[in-house]
């Protein structure tokens, strides 16, 4: 029997618990990962040109896919870069694997001034949900195992591991008894099928809803998008319940979903919006999320009822004045409200008229941007996916987008990062293969994580970007040299216009004319 | 100043009392009040300086604090990016730099358990383990307090980074106490050497053991630069004739001219110094750690009958590596004045056989320099990466100009082929060295110096880490002059799949990038190089165009510097290697060419075989 190195068995357990992609950039200390990697039919390697993009191009990829993706930067000098990027997961709930190498085992916690070496895991400490180092190499499949068990469950969120290379490197045999006892089988590890929970709360929950004149869900914390029950619109759409949607939460619902009536954030940022959700008797929270709290927070005394459905059940523990606490998930809670007649038509209209009234009022106080937004709202369909990042792109197209069909958009958190769009976008891209992909920025946030251009030029990706900003003359000139010189085509928009499909083989732009 | 002050304004006011020069941040307005106050304070005291990005903001504030020798912050927005800032407060945490890093953090007190609130992460843990200090404001008050004691800790012993965070909320919140009060009792720090002097009995116990040694060598580190020991040094090595060389982030402590430099940094010296370290039986280290990069000061490298005299300020230097039979803790400079009167109260003079063992590592030493030569002026199809770093090299040495480098191999051969540098001449990430902080650092460089011609030479791999800040270099009309070192590799690590996994390279290649034309379109002088000929012609014609400059050398990718050899036994030392793989890579690589094959061979036979 041959024998393994450590980077060999940890791409088998990879690969094993259910990964696809490995988002990267090479260190010395990765290469027999690498080596390992090369060998996989089953495993695909992205290299990237900045590790900061590495966790980012991942999250894009599993946010789309619903599959959890590796990303892979190397000891010290790379893991530095990566900890901001792994903030996209963070806050969006996302799976992502990071998994780094270290210097050799016998010189590391504490160093002794070794090149790049620092104690990484404590960085990554307080911005994953669980972290480890793995000092044997009998050990690496099972921490895999619990990498990917951590980071799925209940609320998604990064993972890091380190390895050092002298586990990396070192060789041992995987005779069939051996692996029967450090391997955990992906299948039999995780829990399957749905966590109906509790008979009694569920009922409570259901009956409070089904007694409800006004009801709103909210869906937060990731909940709906792919991988984390994405059949909830379909529920939702059923009950006719009418449906606002945190950041986090997006991509769960659609303008061609009967129930969802937009994003949460064009309803807060608008009088009419709080007014009518003040006037809801229930709100249902799928999935609490920082944007949820705040909404109720600033809705001050809720005279109605709100009901909480959460996996996590930490989530249930105060942070919002819920009067009944289910911890199900929300497919199997929702299965359980018994409707005579399924929906509330004219509470759904009224919900609707507001979103519809606030998109009227970012209309006539911007007409020009709000005629780019509505026009590209106009084009998408449900082969759509969107990505949106920058100030101005983002509060446009929370109210124009939402509304539109589409197979999924995800809004950037610009607050917590800097321009994360293009390598969210192409991880995203990766993810769905026939559809189409398209990155609505600004020219600041574009700028960002312009070097991962390459990254898209060299896997041929097709992709449209569309830059709200750069205007015409100069600015707009020394825009299209370089993102020519870095192998991208380069169109002009009109406000209006609907851009085209965009190069078969390589990502196409738009720079969008300003008058 | 009177009446009550908010805290946006009370970071800029500490600031300014500390005596805080340049504050780096972004142009997004991502720092809210504290971004618009400093704004409009910025002037002849206090520059305000914004970058594109956050992780490009720090590496600016970074190498700017590196050059200048004067404090400067960085100040950026919460969440990733604070975190942002991370890559280039681990480097000045491994190179001691004391920068001070800035950023807002939610209002809410951080919570340990995780939960679904992301926002309350603890975001100042975060820093910690890269941090020399680290702290949370929780009122306004604290503000000009938690700045005084980072900026003063930042410079204090073992200098390097502090980070403080500020909670957004206290950036309109008003301070209670008058802010003149506060600040009248802050002493602004200086960043200058303590000049700790030596035990007398440990000055004595050195110069007993040193004028027992056979064949001493001096070694020193970044400790000697930092207390600007030159001239101390530079007569201490005249008057012993004690043979030296250094570490990576000692380069430039000595003058390569000096005669009694051996060449460096430590494996760069290949041979020379693979035979002073077997052969040495006592080592004069003066402010060194012995960090992995020199491995360690110990076996299988370093001979292990090496009796050690270690100098350094920090105690916890002192016996980290190497366990000294004379532990010093003192100033580097004031040690070698003690050394010197010692010297001179016994009137000593060196033994002959001191000059025969210096004498060989100096010839051994031209030998190497010319093989080197030789070797990157043969009449190779494209340029031989020594040839441009030579090349380069020389312009450095003429017009006195400051060098940022930034990459793997590309790092490796400008100290190979290195002209004689001043102390702070070059920049380079020693301890982390990290890639792709060139082009910001090469700005904060700049700014330091503006007077002097400011050059980057960066690998392509590098390049593009932080390619949108050729838009700050534009924007400032900075003449820094970019050299790409183009092989379209990560050619460190490629050379590593070379020979320990059989010609197997996965995700090392790069493809042909337009740089130039990138470049231009930021609205550089650019040009494309593929002649070694054309290397200073190119060069100087950058140099005129009175524009930022872009030149895109394309160099051979199947050359490496031979002494990466010796650093990848370092760094993988113990580490299980496959002879089999090793001797696969080796038939492989015979493409490459059999003179490369002997000129490896070579080193080999030379460094770890020969005598």
């Amino acid at each position: 029997m041959a024998r393994l190195t450590g980077g060999e068995l940890l791409v088998k357990a990879l690969a094993d618990q259910g990964a696809r992609y490995v988002f990267s950039i090479i260190g010395g200390q990765m290469c027999s990962v690498y080596d390992a990697v090369s060998e996989r039919p089953d495993l695909e390697l992205v290299t990237l040109r900045n590790e900061t993009a590495v966790p980012i191009m991942a999250s894009g990829y599993a946010a789309a896919s619903g599959v959890p993706a590796v990303s892979m930067c190397t000891v010290g000098a790379g893991v530095v870069y990566e900890v901001a990027g792994l903030m996209d997961a963070w806050f969006n709930y996302l799976p992502v694997i990071s998994v780094a190498p270290q210097v050799q085992s016998w010189k590391m916690k504490p160093h002794q001034e070794n090149l790049q070496g620092c104690n990484q895991d404590e960085i990554f400490a307080p911005i994953t949900k669980w972290h480890a180092i793995v000092y044997h190499w009998d050990r690496v499949p099972q921490m895999i195992n619990r990498a990917l068990r951590e980071a799925l469950a209940d609320a998604p969120g990064p993972v890091h591991l380190d390895v050092p290379v002298d586990v990396l490197f070192k060789t041992g045999k995987l005779t069939q008894e051996k692996a029967a006892k450090i391997t955990p089988p992906a299948r039999n590890t995780r829990s399957r099928g749905g966590v109906p929970g509790e008979k009694e709360k569920v009922e409570a929950g259901s009956r409070s809803i089904a007694a409800a004149q006004r009801p709103v869900a909210l869906i937060g914390q990731g909940m709906g998008r792919p991988g984390r029950h994405e059949k909830l619109r379909d529920r939702l759409n059923r009950l006719g319940l009418p449906a606002l949607a945190s950041i986090t939460s997006s991509a769960a619902m659609s303008g061609a979903d009967p129930a969802y009536c937009g994003l949460i954030a064009t309803y807060a940022g608008d009088e009419d919006g709080m007014a009518i959700l003040a006037e809801a008797d229930l709100l249902l929270v799928i999935g609490v999320d920082p944007e949820i709290m705040d909404l109720i927070e600033s809705m001050g005394a809720f005279s109605g009822d709100i009901v909480q459905v959460e996996l996590d059940p930490s989530a249930l523990n105060g942070l919002i004045p819920a009067g009944v606490r289910v911890n199900a998930d929300p497919i199997s809670f929702l299965d359980e409200i018994d409707l005579q007649e399924a929906s509330w038509p004219d509470w759904m209209n009224k919900v609707k008229g507001a979103g519809k009234s606030a998109r009227e009022k970012i209309t006539a106080a911007d007409p020009k941007h709000a005629r780019l937004f509505e026009g590209l709202a106009d084009s998408f369909t449900n082969k759509d996916r969107i990505v949106v990042d920058g100030v101005e792109p983002r509060a446009m197209a929370g109210a124009f987008f939402s509304a539109s069909a589409n197979k999924g958009l995800h809004i950037m958190n610009g607050k917590y990062l800097s321009g994360p769009g293009l390598p969210f976008a192409i991880g995203a891209r990766l993810a769905s293969p026939g559809y189409r992909t398209t990155l609505v920025t600004d020219r600041d946030a574009l700028l960002r994580h312009l070097q991962e251009l390459q990254t898209a030029v060299g896997l041929g990706l097709n992709m449209r970007v569309i830059v709200v900003g750069p205007g015409e003359g100069a600015a707009h000139d020394r825009l299209e040299a370089v993102l020519r010189g870095l192998g991208c085509s380069v169109n002009s928009l009109t406000p209006g216009e609907a851009p085209g499909d965009g190069e078969k083989s390589r990502p196409s732009f738009w720079l969008v004319k300003q008058s | 100043m009177g009446g009550p002050v908010i805290g946006a304004e009370l970071v800029l006011q500490t600031l300014l009392h500390l005596g805080v020069d340049h504050v780096f941040t972004v142009d997004d307005n991502r720092t809210g009040r504290l971004g618009q106050v400093i704004d409009s304070a910025s002037g002849d005291d206090l520059q305000l300086v914004k970058a594109r990005d956050e992780t490009a903001a720090a590496a600016m504030a970074n190498a700017y604090t590196y050059s200048s020798r004067a404090l400067s912050a960085v100040v950026t927005g919460s969440g990733g990016r604070s975190l942002a800032q991370v890559s280039a407060v681990t480097n000045a945490w491994a190179d001691k730099i004391p920068l001070i890093s800035i950023s807002l953090c939610d209002g809410r007190l951080p919570d340990a358990n995780k939960g679904v609130d992301r926002r309350r992460f603890d975001q100042t843990a975060v820093f910690k383990p890269v941090t020399k200090w680290s702290a949370r404001a929780e009122t306004a008050e604290d503000i000009p307090r938690l700045l005084a004691r980072g900026a003063a800790e930042s410079v204090t012993g073992r200098t390097g980074p502090v980070h403080i965070d500020v909670p957004e909320r206290l950036l309109s919140e008003a301070a209670e106490t008058d802010p003149a009060s506060l600040l009248s009792r802050l002493t602004p720090p200086a960043f200058k050497p303590p000049r700790m002097r030596a035990e007398p009995d440990a000055v004595r116990e050195a110069m007993d053991l040193l004028a027992k040694a056979k064949r001493p060598l001096c070694f020193c580190g970044a400790g000697s630069k930092r207390s600007e020991a030159e001239e101390e040094l530079a007569s201490f090595l005249s008057r012993s004739g004690i043979p030296v060389t250094h570490t990576m982030a000692g380069m430039g402590c000595i003058s390569s001219e000096h005669e009694c430099y051996i060449g460096g940094p430590s494996y760069a010296a290949g041979e020379v110094f693979h035979r002073a370290i077997r052969k040495a039986d006592l080592v004069l280290a003066l402010g060194t750690a012995f960090g992995g990069l020199e491995g360690f000061g110990l076996p299988p490298l370093w001979s292990g009958k090496i009796k050690f005299i270690h100098v350094d300020t920090d105690p916890l230097q002192i016996g980290l590596n190497v366990s000294p039979s004379v532990p010093v803790r003192a100033d580097v400079r004031t040690f070698l004045t003690q050394l010197g009167e010692e010297m001179d109260r016994r009137g000593f003079t060196p033994p002959s056989a001191w000059k025969d063992w210096r004498e060989k590592l100096v010839s051994m030493k031209k030998a190497r320099r010319a093989r080197l030569l030789k070797e990157a002026y043969r009449d190779w199809p494209q340029i031989h990466q020594g040839r441009l770093a030579h090349a380069l090299g020389e312009r450095v040495l003429a017009d006195k100009v400051l060098m940022v480098i930034d990459g793997g191999n590309t790092a490796l051969y400008a100290a190979m082929y290195a002209p004689s540098l001043e102390p702070g001449q070059m920049y380079f990430p020693f301890g982390m060295a990290a890639l792709g902080a060139g082009v910001p650092a090469a700005v904060g460089m700049q700014l330091a110096n503006p007077d002097r011609r400011v050059m980057l030479c960066t690998g392509d791999g590098s390049m593009l880490y932080n390619v949108q800040e050729l838009e700050t270099i534009a924007e400032r009309g900075l003449p820094i002059i970019i050299v790409i070192n183009n092989d379209s590799a990560w050619n460190m690590i490629r050379c590593a799949q070379t020979s320990m996994y059989a010609c197997n390279y996965v995700g090392t290649d790069l493809p042909e990038i337009d740089y130039a034309g990138i470049a231009r379109g930021f609205g550089f002088y650019s040009e494309t190089v593929t002649k070694a000929d054309d290397i200073v012609p190119a060069y100087d014609r950058a140099a005129k165009s009175g524009k930022p400059a872009l030149l895109n050398v394309i160099t051979d990718k199947t050359n490496y510097p031979d002494a990466i050899i010796s650093f990848a036994l370092v760094e993988f030392d113990g580490v299980e290697l496959s002879p089999l793989n090793v001797m696969a890579g080796t038939w492989k690589s015979r493409s490459d060419g059999f003179h490369r094959a002997v000129e490896r061979g070579g080193y080999i036979y030379r460094s770890f075989i020969q005598g």
